[in-house]
């Protein structure tokens, strides 16, 4: 997998790079604000672009600009957005479209074993939402009206489902059988109102539905 | 020659021919008001029996505003005096505003200087006359006596023409036409000052009751300086947010990602120089992240300012590269606010002399003994520090006048730069 990152304080850039190194995974360029890193993957194509929110030279939300332009520019490129905080906002102008998106704070690269797996789902155009972002949404969802009618499990199930996880993650992590997620994941589409199609895709429905709920 | 030059400059110079003007005009004009107040007062008086008769008074006050607001524009104009406009009466719909125009003192005092005005404004006027037409006169006497004269038949029969005399004696030839253009000059040399001070009393009348009253102009500092309080500490929230974002956070998120290549390290069996130096970069990420944080929590409340201000300003003099003498009398403790403002002064002050000064030693003098902190900084440095043009000493001002205190810099090119503070 080739990575570009995009971060300014070089402790956390070189710390990054190093650490993704130790994992296998192959930094292409690490660069310190958005210029650069526009430039950087239009170099090097690389499979994710991990991009700080806070970039010189206003230090607000220059990375979530340069992810936006980079989303639009280059659609097969996975976009994962690197941040010391969350910000609601910020997610919810990223996840019109969730495919091949991230969302996750900085300290989850502690656990690099998770790190490098929300990187690689990412890379395969899948989602990867830090549990911090799904509460902050879902906490900010009690108005929507469709989610209300989704019981406590099903919101937790969807809760992760929207972070990025298989039915197999999901299972183990509720320490449920995957059998029982699927019938949860069932009952959430027919109650979102999902016609069945192609299953991945509704996955990614589901998670946009449910956005559109903490956006009413 | 070059004498003369300068005189008719400042005769005839362009500040001298605006007050000039400005004193041509005033009386006209204060006439005008004068007997336009007066008529609509009277008129609405008597008709104040009607409703028309608070509409006339109404619109008189306003008119009597108007004529205030045309006053202040003509002395800032012509006189470069500026009079601050007071806040104007505003109400919502027209009985509103008849209400507020008749209820509120603003009106009445423009009213009541509408009223005075044409007694001031006749001294301008006297000095006008005084000064230019009778300079402009008997300086040109020797050319004019021709328009102005009266023939005199002598008992020897001879004829003279007197244009002037005084107490008989008789201006009627050179050189004795020498002693009106002198006088003349003379006149014209004096009129710009003459017609200064005879201005003084129009202008104290006009500032006095055009300008804002003493309560508007509270007010006024009070709403500046609240803005300023509520901009200020919202900056330093901001500020504060941004340090720890990008300071300490940061410090603290290297170190655990550190820690987590040492792990990973640990793990590969990597050899053992690589681990420690993982171990060091660590380390140093949070001594520094301690650092920063001290450094943090010192701008914002110095853990030692609770000891008191003298302590406080030991630690700060001990602390700057300069050789601070301090010195403190305080037999009241003030107030914790006082207190922070107090110190952060001193700080900003020191730090001013660092980097500014070129001096190497600077004393602090505080003395609190139940009524306002005085506050002294004085460095032996080369001086020019003023308040304003970007200045840190701005801000100060501003930070002080959130608690109503005072700061003075006097600071002549040079040197010495003493700054003084007081706090209530």
């Amino acid at each position: 997998m080739r990575v570009v990152i995009a971060e300014d304080s070089a402790i956390l850039r070189d710390g990054l790079a190093q650490l993704l190194r130790l994992r296998d995974v192959e930094v292409v360029a690490a660069v310190a604000d958005a210029e650069a890193l526009l430039a950087a993957v239009a170099e090097h194509a690389p499979d994710v672009a991990v991009v700080d929110v806070r970039l010189p030279p206003d230090q607000s939300d220059e990375g979530v600009r340069a992810a936006l332009r980079l989303r639009q520019e280059h659609p097969g490129l996975g976009v994962l957005v690197f941040s010391q905080y969350v910000e609601t906002a910020h997610a919810a102008r990223l996840l019109t479209d969730p495919a091949g998106f991230g969302y996750l704070l900085k300290e989850r690269v502690v656990d690099i074993g998770e790190f490098v797996g929300a990187l690689e789902r990412v890379a395969a155009g899948g989602t990867a939402l830090d549990p911090e972002v799904v509460a902050q949404l879902f906490g900010a969802s009690r108005r929507a009206t469709a989610l209300d009618s989704l019981t406590p499990r099903e919101r937790e199930v969807l809760g992760r489902m929207a972070e990025g996880r298989t039915n197999h993650a999901i299972a183990t992590a509720l320490t449920i059988s995957e059998r029982a997620v699927e019938k949860h994941v069932a009952n959430i589409f027919t109650k979102l109102d999902l016609p069945p199609s192609d299953t991945g895709h509704r996955r990614v429905l589901a998670v946009l539905k449910y956005l559109e709920g903490t956006r009413a | 020659m070059n004498r003369l030059r300068s005189l008719a400059a400042a005769t005839f110079g362009r500040r001298a021919l605006a007050a000039l003007l400005f004193a041509v005009i005033a009386f006209p004009l204060a006439l005008v008001g004068f007997v336009l107040v007066l008529v609509g007062l009277a008129v609405g008086g008597v008709l104040s029996v009607t409703t028309l008769g608070l509409w006339l008074i109404a619109g008189t006050v306003r008119g009597a505003l108007a004529l205030g607001a045309l006053q202040r524009a003509l002395a800032r104009g012509l006189l470069g005096v500026e009079i601050e406009a007071p806040t104007p009466p505003t109400g919502a719909g027209v009985l509103g505003w008849r209400r507020a125009v008749l209820g509120e003192r603003t009106g009445w005092r423009a009213v009541g200087c509408a009223l005075a005005t044409p007694f001031t404004a006749v001294l301008g006027l006297l000095a006008v006359v005084a000064g230019y037409v009778y300079g402009v006169l008997l300086t040109l006497h020797p050319l004019l006596k021709h328009l102005n004269h009266r023939t005199v038949h002598h008992a020897d029969g001879s004829v003279s023409q007197v244009s002037l005399e005084f107490f008989g004696y008789q201006v009627d030839s050179w050189p004795r036409w020498l002693i009106p253009v002198a006088v003349g000059l003379l006149l014209l040399a004096v009129a710009p000052v003459l017609v200064r001070h005879a201005l003084t009393p129009h202008r104290l009348l006009l500032a006095a009751l055009l300008g804002p009253s003493a309560a508007d102009r509270r007010i006024r500092a009070l709403e500046e300086t609240r803005a300023h309080a509520v901009e200020d500490a919202a900056a330093t929230l901001r500020r504060i947010e941004r340090d720890l974002h990008d300071g300490t956070q940061a410090r603290l998120v290297g170190l655990a990602m550190h820690l987590t290549v040492i792990g990973e390290l640990v793990t590969a069996d990597a050899d053992r120089d690589r681990v420690l130096a993982a171990v060091d970069t660590a380390r140093s990420n949070a001594t520094q992240a301690i650092a920063d944080l001290r450094h943090l929590v010192k701008g914002i409340h110095p853990p030692v300012l609770d000891e008191g201000l003298p302590a406080a300003l030991a630690t700060l003099a001990a602390d700057s590269p300069l050789s601070v003498h301090v010195t403190t009398d305080i037999r009241v403790r003030p107030t914790p606010a006082v207190e922070s403002i107090a110190y952060f002064c001193a700080a900003e002050l020191l730090a001013n002399a660092t980097k500014h000064s070129g001096a190497d030693s600077a004393t602090v003098t505080v003395t609190a003994d139940g009524g306002p902190l005085r506050l002294r900084v004085a460095d032996a440095g080369r001086g020019g520090a003023v308040i304003g043009a970007g200045s840190g000493l701005t801000g100060l001002l501003a930070r002080v006048r959130t608690v109503d205190g005072t700061l003075v810099c006097d600071s002549p090119e040079g040197g010495p730069t003493v700054v003084t503070v007081e706090l209530p």
